[in-house]
């Protein structure tokens, strides 16, 4: 995967911006506050169709503009993609690959992969469920087209049946009424197995490619991550006959909705499924979330960005694009180390830096383009001070 | 001047309150208006007009007609053990034009949907039971689209149309999930007709 080149319009604190990137490593320098973070969100954005910033696409908007444009020329199995996102306040967001209009209901792009490092990773880490279920769904979206049309779907039938179960308790004492709910409780199971299955799977994936990577950088501990869903299912999933799975998992999922009926028509509220899974990072057993060190925690959140890199490797057959903001405050001179190792082929990454040095921790083979207040320049040599 | 006058303005107003728009296309609607022949806007006010006044819905059926029975109803050459049962009028228009359905018709005026505020009582199911207890009807084909509310209607219709005994089939998904019978050409259709399967 490759980004050739990046167009902006009135995106955050850009007006008007065109820039070619280098197959390698892409550099931007600048002091703090010129838009060097607004770049990474701009192509993340392109990669996902959602800034991982803000859920709020209006504050992507150039202060005084009505409409932001950002289009991206990507090169995937040497095959030419033009993404192009756009909000405007009157039409909303659009969304174009090579010029056809996507389903607005799609929550991610999933065309493009790009794994990203930052300052705000730590939450998925010591945030709440969400976080990680966000992580997980971006992650799985964009190596799985299915995946991303089961979400879609899965929320639909969730608002409708949370709808129903705040507006439709009244019609529950009646035959009709059980049917009205169990419309939706029939869509909603086979729809939610099938996510369960397969965040179950990657997250199985993506724990031991992380512990892996984990290994190299930390000296001791064990990291583990383990799926956690809302309701008890047997979790060797992966490993038994799929249709069965599917079937146990079903009707565990029916038998656990029954059950919980009453409070869930009291509360107008589905209180199981999907959207209420969680996932556990632990190191040699012991939940980090509550329990890590500060370090603890940023070392594994960094074997989890190489291990996403990893699975998306392994799983398309391509590099996906590394996105590093800030690393140099985020990890200390020996994590970085272990960084620019691991990534020492030919993969394609922009990093973002306040100071030009960093640049003397790789071979020189870097584009560099220095950022001021919303202006890119590309920078000849940048090893010249 | 910031304003249009008021009867530019109440144009303006009225048409953006027409399905799908905004304020932008309503203004070039009603430039469009002022612009063409007197008489071309006197057709358009009393086509309004007249097909308001002169179209009724179907008391059997539910579509749209100008008689009462409509003239599917009311044909003999109608499979009358066969209904086809469809979210919109304008659904019995596409599998009338495959020419492969030659039963009846039961519109049923939406799709159960909470979110809009949509039960099974706010749409023609009871009228569709009431047919079906007259004991004629054989097979319902149920031709809800194949979207998440669609479906929840074909399924709850199910439920209460097999204990009476009736056959009960769903249109085939040749045509796109998420999709709108009005998006799927009539070989489509045809063909998803041809291959409904019972539920
Ligand atoms: N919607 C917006 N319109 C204009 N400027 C914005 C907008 N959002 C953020 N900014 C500006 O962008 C700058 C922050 O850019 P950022 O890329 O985060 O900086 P850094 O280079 O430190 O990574 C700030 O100066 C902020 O005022
Ligand atoms: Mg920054
Ligand atoms: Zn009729």
């Amino acid at each position: 995967m490759l980004l050739e080149k990046l167009r902006l319009r009135n995106f955050r604190n850009y007006t008007s911006l065109d820039i070619e990137l280098f197959p390698g490593k892409n550099v931007l320098v600048g002091d703090n506050g010129q838009g060097k973070t607004n770049v990474i969100e701009a192509i993340h954005l392109c990669g996902t169709g959602k800034s991982y910033r803000t859920p709020r696409e209006n504050e992507l908007i150039k202060w005084g503009e009505s409409a932001f444009y950002t289009g991206s020329r990507f090169l995937r199995n040497n095959d030419s993609l033009l993404v192009e996102v756009a909000y405007s306040q009157e039409k909303g967001k659009r969304i174009r690959l090579d010029g056809v209009h996507q389903d607005s209901a799609m929550e991610y792009i999933g065309a493009v992969n790009i794994v990203i490092f930052g300052p705000d990773d730590l939450r998925i880490i010591k945030g709440g469920p969400g976080e990680r279920r966000r992580f997980l769904d971006l992650e799985i979206s964009s190596i799985y087209e299915g995946y991303r049309r089961d979400l879609a779907g899965y929320r639909r039938i969730l608002s409708q049946r949370n709808r129903f179960l705040k507006d439709g308790r009244h019609l529950m004492n009646s035959i009709q009424g059980k049917t009205a709910l169990d419309v939706w409780d029939k869509q909603l199971i086979p729809v939610g197995v099938r996510i369960m299955i397969k965040r179950a799977k990657i997250v199985e994936k993506l724990s031991s490619l992380a512990h892996a990577a984990y290994k190299e950088i930390a000296s001791t501990g064990f990291l583990k991550l383990d799926y956690l869903p809302s309701f008890d299912v047997p979790l060797d999933a992966t490993h038994r006959d799929k249709a069965a799975v599917i079937d146990e998992y079903s009707r565990i999922f029916q038998r656990e909705l029954n059950r919980l009926k009453k409070a869930e028509l009291l509360q107008g509220i589905t209180l199981i499924g999907p959207h209420r899974d969680n996932m556990v990072f632990s190191i040699d057993d012991v939940d980090i979330r509550t329990f890590g060190s500060q370090g603890q925690q940023r070392t594994a959140m960094l074997a989890l960005r190489l291990g996403e890199l990893d699975l998306i490797r392994n799983e398309t057959g391509e590099d996906p694009i590394l996105l590093l903001d800030d690393v140099s405050s985020e990890l200390d001179p020996s994590k970085r180390a272990h960084l620019w190792k691991y990534i020492d082929g030919d993969i394609q990454t922009v990093i973002t830096a306040t100071d030009q040095k960093i640049l003397n921790e790789f071979p020189k083979s870097a584009k560099v383009f220095k950022v001021q207040s919303g202006s890119i320049k590309e920078v000849n040599d940048g090893s010249s001070g | 001047m910031s304003r249009y006058v008021q009867p530019m303005a109440d144009l303006i107003e009225q048409l953006m309150r027409l399905p799908s728009i905004g304020p932008k296309t309503a203004q070039r609607l009603a430039f469009h208006i002022l612009k063409i022949p007197k008489e071309n806007v006197e057709r358009l006010a009393d086509a309004l007009i007249d097909a308001k006044n002169k179209i009724i819905s179907c008391s059997v059926c539910g579509n749209i007609t100008e008689q009462d029975p409509c003239s599917i109803c009311t044909d003999d050459r109608r499979d009358k053990t066969l209904i086809a049962v469809v979210e919109e009028s304008k659904d019995v228009i596409l599998l009338e034009r495959t020419g492969e359905f030659h039963g009846l018709y039961h519109v049923l005026g939406g799709a159960i949907s909470p979110m809009d505020g949509i039960g099974p009582d706010d749409i023609s199911i009871s009228g569709l039971l009431k047919r079906l207890s007259h004991g004629t009807v054989k097979e319902v084909i149920i031709a809800t689209d194949p979207n998440i509310e669609g479906e929840a209607t074909s399924m709850y219709l199910a439920r209460l149309i097999k204990p009476l005994d009736i056959k009960v089939t769903r249109i085939a998904h040749g045509l796109p999930v998420g999709g709108d019978l009005e998006y799927a050409d009539e070989v489509t259709i045809a063909r998803a007709i041809e291959g409904r399967r019972e539920l």
